[in-house]
């Protein structure tokens, strides 16, 4: 099985769960829905602009957001390209972000550096 | 008339969980998939980490091993382990030294906090929380000298009230003397061996409106002198605490995923047989989907499942017969006072067309007259254990601990 990582910022937490759905939501037998893909979807929510300020236990001021809404992915078996690449599935390229460290969040065990699409 | 397939926690590789009975490859759940590495506690009582796609065979429930499937979980605590760069409360007054004292993962990175005040102790690095969610937060804490009574608090924004609430647990025997959760939340104290506990508080909701900066923290109860330990710090969403997972990121929204289990199924043993006994010893966890399921099958219209319910449904034992004729029946059973559907029962689940039984524990239960008269006739033999809806299904997916699968080719073995 090929993993790969790939890190996201959407123009909204609406766009993104649009994006999410689109990887395949089916309804079981209650009518419930639930994923039909192997991929590993984290929101990890707005983008912090400031951190939250705390004094001795007391919240003197609180994080200031962005607009951008981060999802991390944990992608299993992407289509391999006939060059051996993979790429973004459909309409996640666009919302991808490349960064030079691990980011904010870690699937644990394994590297975004080494894994990243 | 025999037992036709036997599943026990005991031998592993990565992707395999391997059964015992049929003694060859079709006893084994050689699916077994799990992206990321993951903790258990192994049999020596320490927490572990476990590589990607190798089943946990986990001993935290002491005695027996089970089978740890659970469902994806981010720890949203940031700096976990090294309580030494959380704040300190009445700073002045408390010292907080690094790596000072073994910890339950068997290595001696666990900060000592020193104080004299009430309310001294550390205060995890902020995380945000967002409304219309539930929240488990725990933490390892160990006494050392001194006063053995600590209050583990949860801050603002971690539950749906203002202020912190919290419990106060005596670390000298992990008994909880003071609550403050009514309706709030779920405490729980478990003992995870020398002098060690985790102190949990889950099943704490963030409403519509709520969220923003939240902590945990630990601290003293009186302002006598005292020493602990603190470590493996975790606040996930979800209604119930997961098995622990390291995160050491520092800046704000730090956080780390363990990928759910996946164990899908073992597959195509022989079982030619139109009645038999489907056994399980398994413990349930709150889950957020309908059902969790240890199904049977051979395929989706030929199938037995028990698992038990979730979701807006009580929580309860479940079962479910589906034949060809379209004919589908499925039922909760109510569960017997004297057992607890969040610990390990054994439970058999007789199929037998126009007299269906279920027994937990050795106890008949009463199930519902509809359910146990219910007549089927299945078309290819059930071959399959699936711990899913059915085969490699991503649905009903089971989640809990699993001691042992028994399958029986007759009802004599009820």
């Amino acid at each position: 099985m090929a993993i790969h990582i790939g890190k996201y910022a959407f123009n909204s937490k609406e766009q993104a769960i649009d994006k999410i759905e689109a990887l395949g939501v089916e309804q079981d037998e209650d009518g419930n829905p639930y994923p039909t893909h192997h991929h590993t979807v984290v929101e990890l929510g707005l983008e912090i602009l400031e951190e939250a300020v705390w004094d001795e236990g007391e919240l003197v001021s609180e994080t200031v957001f962005g607009t951008d809404y981060l999802i991390d992915v944990l992608w299993s078996d992407l289509e391999v390209e006939e060059d051996g690449s993979v790429d973004h599935p459909y309409g996640w390229k666009t919302y991808s972000v490349d960064i030079d460290t691990e980011g904010i969040h870690r699937f644990l065990g394994l590297s975004y550096q080494d894994l990243k699409i | 008339m025999a037992l036709k397939y036997l599943y026990v926690p005991s031998g592993y590789k990565a992707g395999t969980a391997y059964g015992v009975l049929p003694n060859d490859s079709t006893a084994d759940f050689d699916l077994f998939q799990r992206e990321s590495t993951a903790t258990r506690t192994n049999k020596d009582g320490l927490i572990e980490l476990m590589s990607s796609n190798v089943p946990r065979i986990d001993y935290s429930d002491g005695g027996c091993p089970s089978l740890l499937l659970e469902t994806q979980r981010t720890n949203k605590c940031r700096a976990s382990e090294d309580v030494s760069v959380w704040g300190k409360n009445y700073s002045s007054t408390t010292v907080v030294n690094s790596n000072q004292v073994i910890s339950p993962d068997g290595n001696k990175n666990a900060a000592l906090v020193t104080t004299e005040v009430a309310n001294g102790g550390v205060f995890s690095l902020s995380m945000t929380t967002v409304s219309n969610t539930y929240y488990s937060s725990s933490v390892y804490a160990k006494h050392i000298s001194g006063e053995s009574k600590v209050r583990f608090v949860i801050t603002t924004n971690l539950h749906f009230g203002s202020g912190d609430k919290k419990i106060t647990v005596d670390l000298s025997n992990g008994s909880i003397v003071s609550n403050e959760l009514s309706g709030v939340a779920e405490a729980k104290v478990i003992d995870v061996g020398n002098g060690w506990y985790r102190l949990i508080i889950e099943d704490s909701n963030v409403v519509s409106g709520g969220g923003g900066s939240a902590k945990i923290a630990v601290y003293a109860d009186s302002n006598s002198f005292s020493q602990f330990s603190v470590w493996g710090g975790q606040i996930e969403v979800g209604n119930y605490t997961s098995s622990y997972i390291p995160n050491s990121g520092t800046t704000e929204g730090s956080q780390t995923t363990k990928r759910g289990d996946a164990a899908k199924y073992a597959g195509n043993f022989e079982f030619n047989s139109t009645e038999g006994v489907l056994e399980a010893r398994f413990k349930a966890v709150p889950i957020a989907i309908p059902t969790s399921r240890i199904t049977l099958g051979a395929t989706d219209s030929n199938r037995v499942t028990l698992g038990f319910l979730g979701g807006s449904n009580d929580p309860k034992p479940f079962l479910l017969i589906k034949d060809p004729s379209g004919g589908v029946d499925e039922i909760g059973v109510s569960m017997p006072s004297s057992f607890n559907l969040f610990e390990y029962n054994t439970y058999k689940f007789k199929f037998q067309s126009g007299n269906n039984e279920l027994k937990i524990n050795g106890e008949l239960v009463e199930i519902d007259n509809t359910f146990k008269t219910h007549t089927f006739l299945f078309d290819e033999a059930l071959r399959n254990i699936g711990l899913n809806y059915y085969a490699t299904s991503t649905s009903r997916v089971f989640y809990g601990g699993i001691q042992h699968i028994k399958v029986y080719d007759s009802v004599t073995d009820f």
